[in-house]
């Protein structure tokens, strides 16, 4: 393909799979050529990478967003193909010279060669040798650290000659979709956005389930969730916002329970719904941002109750985490800042002031039944509204 | 959930809508006088002697000596030029702040706790700071009293000139050591009659925006020579407040000031009674606003049982627009909170308190509706 860029995708743990080895391979393929959709892609595989021919139309940021964001790549470099010829090499070479990570021209640095086709004239020895010099002769402030240096300059004689230099990293994981569906309820904390991210790396596709009160929550506090969503759509390979208007749910719970239950009932209805709608989409699991004892419908015997209101497996990616680690990874994913926006997603009248931190689970039970807020709950699920958003984040109309 | 209503605006108290003379006052202005008045060329000078005059006719209509007034970007840097002057003290000493200002103030006691000096917040039950509680609280070391004419969370006005007689007082008997005293006058201004002078507080603070004119522009008045600013840079406002004057906007804000002036008494009884026509259709709402020593432009209460911004969405959404609280903050509704509870009122009643704030373009259809949808909403709401 003539004006095109190639570029080196690096497998993790895909390159440790056996026979379906081409099932991660091929979902991964497709997952990035999804991002890259509207521009001409021809992809190529060797033993543990992928290469990923782009044409030049695409804008660099799109390329990174594609490979950074999507579950399976450990790394990825841009690469250049070349003739077989000594000259040829070192032109190529000296291209990678002039971008990231060369282009900074301080540090230390190595060459690595690997001589697939044996019949080539100089040895991998030599071809590192000859890389170093023209290395040094872009940059002579870089010196030669075999051992941990800062960047690396590869050369790989296979059919042709591939030059790359040290690999961006990627999230690493498995490639969404490859382990199922699940829901995720997402609250606009900081919690849920990252366990979405700790599951999506084990390959699992999501869609997401906000519960929407107005106007005890704000149209920001909706407004802040579609946000969060979209931060989230390009890792989930693009998902579905799933809004329940929940408002007359919670008034009923509100009325029909002891205050100190209030919260737990909320929760109840929630898997309750959750579950409903996984259901219809055909989702195995119910995924929650929950962490051991962060709050009162966190500690073990909440969870316990809340667990045995959901039909479906409930995932907790991040129960043993610190509240430091979720913070951290929460920024590294970009989802923190707008988390930390200050729209409250439930309504203080409806968090009372001394929750019930050791409930009862059979009690807790027997008292959402006597609620009796099924009907209210179908009436929620019908009324659900969606919201769909592709593999770049954007607002599908 | 918003559905189309036409909107019904009550939030006067944190932005008014920028009046036509004002506007073409703004326009006539960067037009004619392009020139920095720190220029030395005819543009400049012709800019400069049009900044002076105005600053002159502002001083005539606030009966002031043109000297003593600074033209800034607004209340909260007229506030923060007579605060940050005390960062320049190297001996620490006492200040007095009300417990009911606005956070442009009452933000400073941290900081002021925090370079060493001594912060006394003066209670101020339903509203109103007591003059035996001023007394008691001065002392040799008390440097600088801030006491905001017209609250903007309730609207209680303070005895401004009452309060400075006692520092005035207590000067007198301390060997007379000067103490600055300031007033936060932004609510005030073109709504309330008061006299700088008669007064006799040592600076006063302003914005024009408030009273339809521009945002972005304000005023402060000050006499006290010893007030030194923080900003540096050029020699504009006499060092006060560097930086090239907003010609248009003050030239906006004169024409504000001068309508809000000349119409006061007409435009205070009109308000005056819109407000009285909500307090009697609304009477069996908690209603913080005192009646007596309050400004009717500001109108604070409560919703039984919803939270403020729960109720201010319900009101949204039939195109009504009031205040959670002060809007000058993200947080504003945590902090409206806390003057009402400095005011002692129960924080159960604080939690679902509402400003409506009037102006002189609300009209009494305006009120019937406010008060119509707030009783609908009350009942939907028991």
């Amino acid at each position: 393909m003539n004006d095109s860029t190639l570029y080196l995708v690096r497998l993790g743990e895909i390159s440790l799979k056996g026979l379906n080895r081409d099932f991660f391979e091929k979902r991964l393929k497709n997952n990035i050529k999804n991002k890259l959709k509207g521009y001409r892609t021809q992809v190529s595989k060797q033993k543990g990478r992928i290469f990923f021919e782009i044409e030049n139309l695409c804008p660099r940021e799109t390329i990174e967003m594609a490979f950074s964001t999507t579950f399976g790549v450990v790394g990825y470099s841009r690469c250049l193909r070349c003739a077989k010829d000594i000259e040829a090499i070192k032109e190529a070479a000296r291209a990678l010279m002039q971008d990231e990570p060369f282009s900074k021209g301080t540090g230390t640095f190595k060459s690595i060669t690997k001589r697939a086709d044996k019949n080539f004239v100089l040895n991998s020895y030599q071809i590192d040798c000859m890389l170093g010099e023209v290395v040094h002769s872009e940059h002579p402030d870089l010196t030669v650290d075999v051992k941990n240096p800062d960047m690396t300059i590869n050369c790989e004689i296979r059919d042709k000659a591939y030059l790359f230099t040290s690999a961006k990293s990627g999230p690493g994981g498995l490639p969404v979709t490859t382990a199922g569906k699940g829901m995720l309820l997402l609250s606009g904390g900081i919690d849920s956005p990252v366990a979405a991210y700790r599951m999506a790396q084990r390959g699992l596709k999501m869609e997401c389930i906000y519960f929407h009160a107005y106007p005890y929550t704000s149209e920001q506090a909706l407004e802040k969730v579609k946000t969060l969503t979209s931060l989230l759509a390009p890792y989930l390979q693009g998902t579905r916002l799933h809004v329940v208007h929940f408002t007359e749910a919670q008034l009923w719970i509100k009325q029909h329970s002891q205050e100190e239950e209030t919260t737990l009932m909320f929760r109840a209805a929630m898997m309750k719904v959750a579950n409903a709608i996984s259901r219809k989409q055909e989702g195995m699991c119910i995924v929650t941002g929950e962490a051991l004892s962060q709050v009162a419908s966190q500690t073990l015997e909440s969870m316990a109750f809340t667990d045995s209101m959901s039909e479906q497996l409930v995932l907790r990616p991040l129960v043993g985490m610190d509240k430091q680690e979720i913070m951290n990874l929460a920024k590294h994913i970009g989802t923190y800042e707008t988390s930390i926006l200050p729209y409250e997603d439930c309504c203080v009248i409806f968090s009372p002031k001394h929750p019930l931190v050791r409930p009862d689970k059979e009690l807790m039970t027997q008292h959402y039944q006597n609620m009796g807020i099924e009907a209210l709950l179908e009436e929620a699920i019908a009324a659900v509204q969606v919201f769909d958003y592709g593999p770049d984040g954007q607002l599908r109309i | 959930m918003w559905a189309m209503h036409e909107i019904r605006y009550f939030d006067n108290a944190a932005t008014t809508g920028m009046s036509r003379p004002a506007l073409d006052a703004y326009t006539k202005a960067v037009v004619q006088y392009r020139g920095n008045p720190s220029s030395l060329h005819q543009e400049g000078r012709d800019a400069k002697a049009f900044l002076e005059q105005t600053r002159a006719d502002i001083a005539g209509l606030l009966g002031v000596d043109p000297l003593s007034l600074t033209f800034t970007s607004g209340a909260t840097e007229a506030n923060a030029i007579i605060l940050n002057s005390l960062i320049w003290k190297e001996r620490k000493g006492h200040v007095i702040l009300s417990s009911i200002e606005h956070p442009s103030v009452s933000e400073y006691a941290r900081l002021l706790k925090h370079l060493g000096w001594r912060v006394t917040t003066l209670a101020a039950p339903k509203g109103f700071i007591q003059k035996e509680e001023l007394q008691k609280a001065l002392c040799s070391e008390t440097r600088l009293v801030s006491i905001m004419l017209v609250n903007n969370v309730v609207g209680t006005m303070q005895d401004i000139g009452g309060l400075v007689e006692v520092v005035r007082a207590f000067e007198s008997g301390h060997n007379n050591r000067k103490i600055h005293v300031h007033t936060d006058a932004t609510q005030a201004l073109g709504k309330i009659p008061f006299d700088l002078k008669a007064m006799g507080v040592d600076s006063a603070s302003f914005s024009a925006h408030k009273l339809h004119g521009p945002r972005g522009v304000g005023l402060l008045y000050n006499t006290n020579a010893g007030i030194e600013s923080l900003s540096r840079g050029g020699s504009q406002e006499r060092g006060l407040r560097p930086g090239t004057e907003n010609i248009g906007g003050i030239a906006a804000m004169h024409q504000a000031v001068k309508d809000a002036l000349h119409s006061l008494d007409e435009n205070y009884r009109h308000v005056s009674l819109l407000n009285a026509l909500l307090r009697d259709k609304l009477s069996s709402l908690p209603i913080f606003s005192p009646a007596e020593h309050c400004s009717p432009y500001i109108l604070a209460l409560a919703h039984p049982t919803l939270p403020s911004e729960v109720f201010t969405r319900l009101l949204f959404d039939q195109g009504i627009c009031v205040s959670s609280g002060s809007a000058c903050s993200n947080n504003a509704k945590q902090k409206s909170q806390s003057v009402l509870a400095a005011m002692a009122f129960p924080a159960q009643l604080a939690k679902n308190s509402i400003r409506i704030s009037l102006s002189k373009d609300t009209t009494a259809e305006d009120v019937e509706i406010l008060a119509q949808t707030v009783t609908q909403l009350i009942l939907e709401h028991a």
